[in-house]
């Protein structure tokens, strides 16, 4: 927060004068990148390589008309893209399989595993060159006059290191033009702060230690703790991720940006394609644009839907890191995916349903999304396999402690939500009289500052 | 709590019931505000907030529920209180604090004796700030003793630990401590003192636990005029729940003095030699049943090695480096001991610091 304060305090100076907007987005950049070299200096070299080639390549698109030459720049752009995130994040995981994979027909693979670094956030600032250059040769969005403009929308530091994966068409209009801090924005900044914070401290890691116990001694925990344990790490994960971003968004807020909402009540979906359009929201949309649809989307027929959905969603997985797990969570969404989409087919949605069917629906996707999870979180098939069918009633000694904290922590969040819910306004508690605003504001702090963890956890999306 | 449903004049679209959650998805809406109402808000929660810690401050002044912490406080008041010098001076943590009885040492050595014993947080840093601010009011004693339990040597002290010695971090009597003017350190030390809400929520979240529960914690009596802590009973489950602990973390421990308490060694050493008078460092006492442990007792051994090292570098002596074991019978915890372990652990201490002060490298104490 200091290092907040600091930029922030230099921020408001820079724009007091009428072109102090160009000097506030230096100002930003040199601090992004300060922001982002304090990890390791060497990863700012990555990002304004990266940025550099990208920038120049979409020039490169625009300027010419001849389509082969744009395609094959677009084909060296992405090209250039994946292969750096490749390297740095998959080498060592398809190096590794390959050998495993080779070993039982004896064919031992000589190879080096290199000790690779992956730079944080890299999955993030790639996606979003990736659609600025692939926005530019669709022709929806013109290049970036200044290099400095672009350097800023890829490394923007409230949203470097875990997204929102936000768009050239959205960002770099904001970067262009002197930024208004209202009374409102100014206002739902702090709070998105506020609860960002009570999210990531006091709820995700206080029940981190549940979700870690049972998943890291899977095979003591049996019945109703295994349940918890699962149930715990979905809040978590919930929690930590969600609270980044409304950290990111409140702080982008604060100086006038808009950013783009990334979670709208995901364990409130009824399906599975709901759950995709509320969880990591502009991940799945960008998976959409420049993956499902490329491969023909919905536009193709029925069997390859089907395979542009398993695609899309492997992908997906493998995005979030480089190991089977990933993968496998990936191919089983894209699983309830194709299921869905073929029950539908079959029994189509009713239109006006009552509260009952909801919750039913709504109860249902959650539990699925739970057995999700548990590929996510586990580290191998046997912990998988275990975990889901260690799943029961049972009870044991450390049930005690595991449910009331479960309960403590998981309770007011399911209430809030349930307001944001009914009023489909992620804002509501905004919305309460300054009496009542001043009461809840104060308990978040008043837990953050009680109960919140002294040694906060790194974020979980901080590592894809 | 009032909340004001977005109507229609507030822009957002009234759903019928259910269909809400039907399909679907919720956006941000802000509300209209000023800045005089973001304000108001913002800085009546910083008011409240403020308030609260005030009131935490004052009720944690007066109730001190933290039992660590009321200890420290009473040993800085008995140093603080202290008009006449005394002749044995007991330092370190509460091992020694439950473990070294006074009146035994008065008995053997005459003059009187002083416990001063804390809490192992505290660490040597502590004893050597009690025995420098000792020395500047009373002069030398004639002898002093750091008791320490073997898991305070790697520890380096917290801000917050410090804070409650009442000392401030430039005080004279932690002048020759390398970390005296860390800005960490400094800002936790401010922490505890100016923001209790903060430094002593633990204690805090407890007291509405008990009060929710209508649970009284009964209070420890307190330690004797001469700062001895007397417990009479064994607490086996607490013993028991203590040597599972020690067994599953001496794997994690580093097998080295911090740079903390090497400090502090080297002040107390630096006071022994200036005003001529003994400090004996002395190994807490240990139950028997964690040295029955191959891999604890190897811990251990390099932790107490290292200490020895450290001692015969600086020209200390250590007392006890093969450790006094007590049976559970004795013990209220791994490293505490009841009454009756007490007086055996103190006679055997009498024993060592007569064999040490008769022999020929024996100090003489001299005036400052």
């Amino acid at each position: 927060m200091g290092f907040f304060l600091v930029v922030y305090a230099g921020y408001l100076l820079l724009g007091r004068s009428p072109t102090g907007y160009k000097l506030q987005n230096l100002w930003l950049l040199a601090a992004s990148y300060f922001f982002y070299g304090y990890w390791d200096w060497r990863f700012c070299l990555l990002l304004g390589t990266t940025t550099a080639i990208q920038f120049t390549l979409a020039r490169l698109i625009y300027a010419t008309e001849d389509p082969a030459k744009r395609k094959a720049l677009l084909v060296l752009a992405v090209t250039t893209s994946l292969t750096v995130l490749g390297f740095f994040k998959y080498f060592n995981f398809f190096a590794n399989s390959l050998a495993d994979m080779l070993e039982p027909l004896r064919v031992h693979l000589s190879h080096t595993t290199l000790h690779i670094i992956l730079p944080v956030g890299m999955s993030f600032y790639t996606f979003k060159e990736i659609s600025y250059v692939a926005d530019v040769y669709r022709h929806k969005q013109q290049p970036a006059k200044s290099f400095f403009d672009f350097a800023l929308y890829v490394s923007f530091f409230p949203q470097l290191v875990a997204g929102p994966i936000e768009r050239a068409g959205e960002m770099l209009p904001q970067i262009g033009k002197p930024r208004v801090i209202t009374a409102e924005k100014f206002d739902a900044g702090l709070y998105l702060i506020l609860w960002g914070f009570f999210k990531k401290l006091v709820i995700a890691d206080n029940l981190r230690t549940v979700s870690d116990t049972v998943f890291n001694g899977y095979r003591s925990h049996h019945g109703l703790d295994t349940v918890i344990g699962i149930v715990a790490y979905a809040v978590v994960i919930y929690c930590d991720f969600s609270g980044y971003t409304d950290i990111a968004r409140g702080l982008a807020r604060l100086m006038g940006f808009e950013l783009p909402l990334n979670f709208k009540l995901p364990y409130f979906a009824q399906s599975p394609s709901d759950f995709w359009s509320r969880w990591h929201v502009t991940l799945s949309q960008w998976l959409r644009d420049y993956l499902y649809i490329s491969l023909g989307g919905n536009r193709v027929s029925e069997t390859k839907i089907y395979r542009n959905l398993m695609i899309t969603m492997v992908l997906g997985g493998l995005w979030h890191g480089a190991a089977w797990n990933f993968v496998a969570w990936g191919a089983y969404h894209g699983l309830l995916l194709c299921i869905y989409r073929a029950w539908t087919k079959v029994f189509p949605p009713v239109a006006n349903p009552g509260n009952l069917r909801i919750a039913g629906r709504i109860a249902l996707m959650f539990c699925l999304t739970l057995v999700g999870w548990v590929f996510f979180r586990a580290g191998s098939l046997d912990q998988i396999v275990t975990m889901l069918t260690s799943v029961g009633v049972g009870t044991s000694a450390e049930t005690r402690s595991f449910a009331p904290k479960l309960l403590a922590f998981g309770v007011p969040l399911v209430v809030v939500q349930t307001f944001q819910a009914q009023t489909l306004n992620l804002l509501i508690p905004m919305w309460m009289r300054v009496p009542a605003r001043i009461a809840w504001q104060t308990s978040l702090l008043l837990a953050l500052i009680l109960i919140g963890a002294r040694e906060a956890t790194e974020f979980i999306y901080f590592q894809f | 709590m009032s909340i004001t449903a977005p109507t229609r004049d507030d822009g957002v679209v009234e759903l019928p019931k259910g269909e809400a959650l039907a399909s679907q998805l919720p956006v941000e809406r802000i509300p209209p505000t000023s800045w005089r109402r973001v304000a108001l808000i913002s800085l009546s929660c910083v008011f409240i907030i403020i308030a609260l810690n005030g009131m935490a401050t004052q009720w944690l002044t007066v109730t001190v529920p933290n039992e660590g912490y009321r200890r420290i406080h009473t040993k800085w008041a008995m140093l603080e209180n202290l008009s006449q010098p005394v002749d044995t001076l007991i330092l370190g943590d509460s091992s020694g604090a439950q473990g070294v009885d006074p009146e035994l040492l008065t008995k053997s050595f005459g003059g009187k004796s002083l416990n001063l014993g804390t809490v192992g947080d505290m660490t040597v840093v502590n004893s050597a700030a009690m025995l420098d601010e000792y020395v500047r009011k009373h002069g030398a004693p004639k002898r002093a003793l750091v008791v320490q339990v073997f898991d305070v040597w790697p520890r380096n002290v917290t801000g917050y630990a410090l804070a409650q010695s009442r000392l401030d971090a430039d005080a004279p009597a932690l002048a020759w401590f390398p970390r005296h003017g860390d800005p960490a350190l400094r800002r936790e030390m401010f922490l505890d003192r100016n923001v209790k809400l903060f430094s002593e929520s633990k204690s805090l979240v407890q007291s509405v636990k008990d009060a929710i529960r209508r649970r009284t914690h009964r209070r420890g009596t307190g330690p004797r005029p001469d700062g001895f802590s007397v417990t009479l009973k064994p607490d086996r489950n607490q013993l028991n729940r203590d040597v599972k602990e020690h067994l599953a973390t001496i794997g994690t421990m580093k097998a080295e003095i911090s740079a903390d308490n090497a400090a502090a060694l080297a002040h107390l050493q630096e006071l022994s030699t200036k005003y001529g008078f003994p400090v004996y460092v002395v190994n807490a006492p240990i139950s028997e049943r964690v040295l029955q442990d191959a891999n604890f007792k190897t811990g251990y051994e390099k932790i107490i090695g290292a200490v020895s090292a450290e001692l015969q570098r600086l020209g200390g002596t250590l007392i006890f480096p093969n450790p006094q074991q007590f049976p559970g019978s004795e013990m209220t915890n791994v490293d505490h001991l009841t009454y009756e372990g007490a007086q055996k652990y103190t006679s055997e201490l009498i024993k060592e610091i007569s064999r040490l002060e008769k022999g020929p490298a024996a100090t003489k104490p001299q005036s400052p």
